[in-house]
């Protein structure tokens, strides 16, 4: 479990140089970044953190219960976490095209730069976590997984929770 | 997240239910309705042109903070990890929140 622990540090110390990185770009250009926000769907983002934040409830509901021996009700709880998963790629799947759609890409400026690089390495995260909670669900329908990897996976599930409610602020709400 | 005992660590979860516990009283069940009204908070009332930028701002980075410190303590379970590694997160969220308004409050 400690390496779990170092990892998940190592990874969330990353993304801090991430959104550090990115506030020095934006203190040079405060009227381009904050332009280009306001060309974001912040409805959509709103709705991506309730997606996120009910899937880590009901990953953190199947620990608990696998925890206390309720292990019918560990499949249940993580395929949730696997279906919020998959609500949130579809999500982030639609702004995406919706930007390309209105010809907003990566090149674009230096606020659309990160959004895309920021928002992509976290989409990255969601689609790792999302499949390896999907391996849980499969394994814990057999009764065949223990509590260190069901630790693990949740761990690293709440890590893309937690980094994304910095990232959304950053990116949608910061005026 | 507490260590678990190796031998439990090593055994597959299919043991018996012991107890069950309704969802509506679980704790992180109490968490996440928080977590829940906190982000319609800043999504949907912090951020309007109604909300003058420095509060709006200031109110929702510290609304992420707790959000953060919760997903931590709660979901992760670091309320009953060693202190150690929960002081290094906890460093992590003052870091990063302290960082982000510094940088807000420098742009002007």
């Amino acid at each position: 479990m400690d390496g779990v622990w170092v990892f998940i540090g190592a990874d969330a110390v990353i993304f801090a140089i991430l959104f550090m990185s990115f506030m020095k770009d934006r203190l040079k250009a405060p009227a381009l970044f904050e332009a280009s926000r306001h060309t974001l769907n912040v409805n959509l983002g709103g709705i991506d953190t309730l997606i996120l934040l009910t899937s880590s409830w009901l990953v953190a509901l199947g620990v608990g219960a696998a925890k206390r021996g309720e292990l019918d009700r560990v499949p249940r709880f993580l395929l949730g976490g696997v279906l919020t998963g998959c609500a949130f790629v579809v999500s982030k799947s639609t702004e995406y095209a919706e930007k390309f759609l209105a010809g907003i890409a990566p090149a674009t400026d230096a606020f659309y730069m990160w959004y895309f690089t920021l928002t992509g390495i976290h989409l990255a995260h969601v689609m790792v976590g999302t499949s390896l909670l999907a391996y849980l669900w499969t394994r814990a329908r057999r009764g065949s997984v223990t509590m260190t990897v069901t630790e693990c996976v949740a761990s690293f599930w709440h890590l893309v929770d937690l980094l994304w409610i910095v990232l959304f602020p950053l990116l949608y709400l910061q005026r | 997240m507490p260590e678990i005992p190796e031998p439990m660590n090593a055994q597959p979860m299919n043991a018996r239910p012991v107890t069950r516990r309704p969802v509506a009283r679980e704790r992180v069940t109490i968490v996440w309705i928080g977590l829940m009204a906190a982000t319609c908070i800043s999504t949907w009332l912090l951020s309007k042109d109604a909300v003058s930028p420095r509060i709006g701002v200031l109110g929702i980075f510290l609304l992420a903070a707790i959000k953060i410190r919760f997903v931590m303590l709660d979901f992760m379970e670091l309320r009953d990890a060693p202190i150690r590694v929960r002081l290094a997160f906890e460093t992590w969220i003052v870091v990063v929140t302290g960082l982000i308004l510094g940088f807000w409050f420098a742009t002007g």
